[in-house]
């Protein structure tokens, strides 16, 4: 069942035509990295999908149509990182940014606190809590918009470049965290990037360009239109490269993204 | 390396007025405030000024951000302090309205420092709340009033972020403030206009709005605020009794 539908979306910015009629569906409980190099128009579909942007388009977000006034019904059950966490922080201290949504919510002080504990402890930013949001560095800022985001439980969690600044550890053990908030709570993930590694635990990728999409598939099979992906600017993870070369050479059978598991492979 | 203490910014601490009861730190800041505008003999004034240094010294902050943040915009009390002589032709007069911008600056930066933007907003609503009955839209323009605060923090910090990024250019600010401040005002302005945009967005999108709200962290009223809210009481009576009796 489609959880997230788009048809027709037509959106102009300056007399340039960002997309026309563009069409994506998106499944429930799946896991979706849309990729695309800079201007492709993946945070202008981020800014439409939470309906800061207007457009000429039929949206319907858990079968409700994207409309002014199904916007709060629509905003509770989706969750936004965006790509500059400091520009979206509307209090002083961390704990304050945590439970800000919560109390505009009208929820009760106990369940903010238990909920604040609880994600604060598993995004490891316990730490965070009385510090200034704007104080931070980068990658904390990201971490703390995403923990914002899980606050509101999403059905759909929408993340826009959202993992840019958080280093290489750090970045894999949230991702981890977000596959499992995908299996266990079924919670669908979209996630807007021009880092493909970031796509790891994808189940299915989506290459945007010019407001096009130009390869969709299943994960990694679709990395065999790589040559299009680097013609449009996007890096292909080593991982996809070595592995294609393996596979030639007939050592291994298939793509592999994670290292970890073609290291396992090839020993193998 | 970003300022400690910027403009109107709240620093977090354990204090007791840091801990104080929301509804109870707004009353205690519209009593002082109403007793600082009714000011009119220096006497008042100085005993005004001690409460002020009192509650400055029990929020164990930096007494110097304050001092600093005070002084920071002086070229708004030199204003003040040609208007009033120029329409009063009183030089006492002059500097003791002077003197009373100064410490309700003082008083702001109290405030501020010591109170989350969410806190001040609860404060203004619990404060007000019986306004509700007759339709006001309490929540909203207590909201409204602690975004306000915050923007002036803003303000400052995209001021001086312009002030450096021109800097870097070769634009000397030194040689002449005003000169200076004029060309800062075009970029500051834009950015702000820019920001308070995306605030607007980040508020729609964070449910800001509501008819109801709950605040997370309510903190007790205790003996001290019941004194801190008292003390304004007996100031203003001290004032009206020596100023204009």
């Amino acid at each position: 069942m489609a959880i997230l539908e788009i048809k027709n979306l037509s959106f102009r910015y300056k007399n340039k035509f960002i997309f026309d009629s563009f069409n994506l569906d998106i499944e429930r409980g799946n896991w979706v990295t849309i990729a695309g190099p800079n201007g492709s128009g993946k945070t202008t579909l981020v800014k439409i999908l939470a309906g800061l942007e207007k457009s000429y388009s039929d949206i319907k977000i858990f079968n409700k149509p994207l409309k002014k006034k199904k916007l709060y019904d629509i905003r509770k059950e989706v969750g936004f990182v965006f790509d500059t966490p400091e520009n979206f922080f509307a209090c002083e201290t961390v704990e304050d940014e945590l439970a800000f949504s919560l109390e505009n919510m009208a929820v009760n002080p106990k369940t903010i606190k238990k909920k604040i504990t609880e994600i604060s402890k598993t995004l490891k930013i316990e730490n965070l809590l009385k510090e200034n949001p704007y104080n931070l560095s980068g990658g904390e800022q990201q971490k703390v918009a995403l923990a914002c985001a899980l606050m509101l439980e999403p059905r759909i969690l929408v993340l826009d470049e959202s993992l840019l600044m958080i280093d290489i550890n750090e970045r894999d053990e949230i991702l981890k965290l977000l596959k499992e908030y995908n299996k266990k709570k079924r919670v669908t993930i979209l996630s807007f990037t021009h880092n493909l590694e970031e796509a790891i635990y994808s189940d299915r990728l989506i290459i945007l360009n010019d407001g096009k999409i130009i390869i969709d598939g299943a994960f990694p099979f679709v990395f065999t239109e790589e040559r299009i992906m680097r013609k449009i600017g996007l890096e292909v993870p080593f991982s996809i490269e070595l592995s294609q070369k393996l596979k030639v050479f007939g050592l291994i059978d298939g793509l592999e993204l994670d290292l970890e598991r073609l290291v396992t492979k090839l020993w193998k | 390396m970003r300022n400690k203490y910027p403009f109107f910014k709240y620093v977090t601490g354990n204090s007791k007025v840091h801990l104080m009861n929301s509804k109870m730190k707004i009353i205690w800041f519209l009593l002082t405030l109403i007793a600082l505008l009714m000011v009119n003999d220096y006497v008042s004034l100085l005993l005004l000024t001690l409460f002020l240094l009192l509650v400055m010294a029990n929020t164990k902050i930096n007494p110097g951000a304050y001092i600093s943040n005070t002084l920071m915009i002086w070229p708004l009390y030199a204003l003040v302090l040609i208007i009033c002589f120029s329409v009063f032709f009183n030089v006492t007069l002059s500097v003791l309205i002077t003197l009373k911008v100064i410490l309700i600056v003082l008083l702001f930066l109290i405030l501020t420092f010591t109170t989350s933007l969410s806190e001040i907003a609860w404060g203004f609503e619990c404060a007000f709340i019986k306004l509700k009955k007759i339709k006001i839209p309490v929540s909203k323009i207590a909201l409204r009033i602690a975004m306000d605060i915050k923007f002036i923090s803003t303000l400052f910090i995209q001021a001086k972020m312009v002030r450096k990024s021109m800097a870097y250019r070769g634009i000397s600010y030194n040689s002449n403030k005003l000169k200076s401040f004029k060309k800062m005002i075009v970029p500051v302005v834009s950015l702000s206009y820019k920001l308070s945009r995306r605030m607007v967005k980040t508020m729609k999108l964070r449910f800001y709005g509501n008819k109801i709200r709950t605040n997370y962290h309510e903190n007790k009223i205790t003996s001290f605020d019941k004194v801190l809210v008292f003390l304004p009481i007996i100031l203003i009576y001290i004032v009206i009794w020596l100023g204009w009796c």
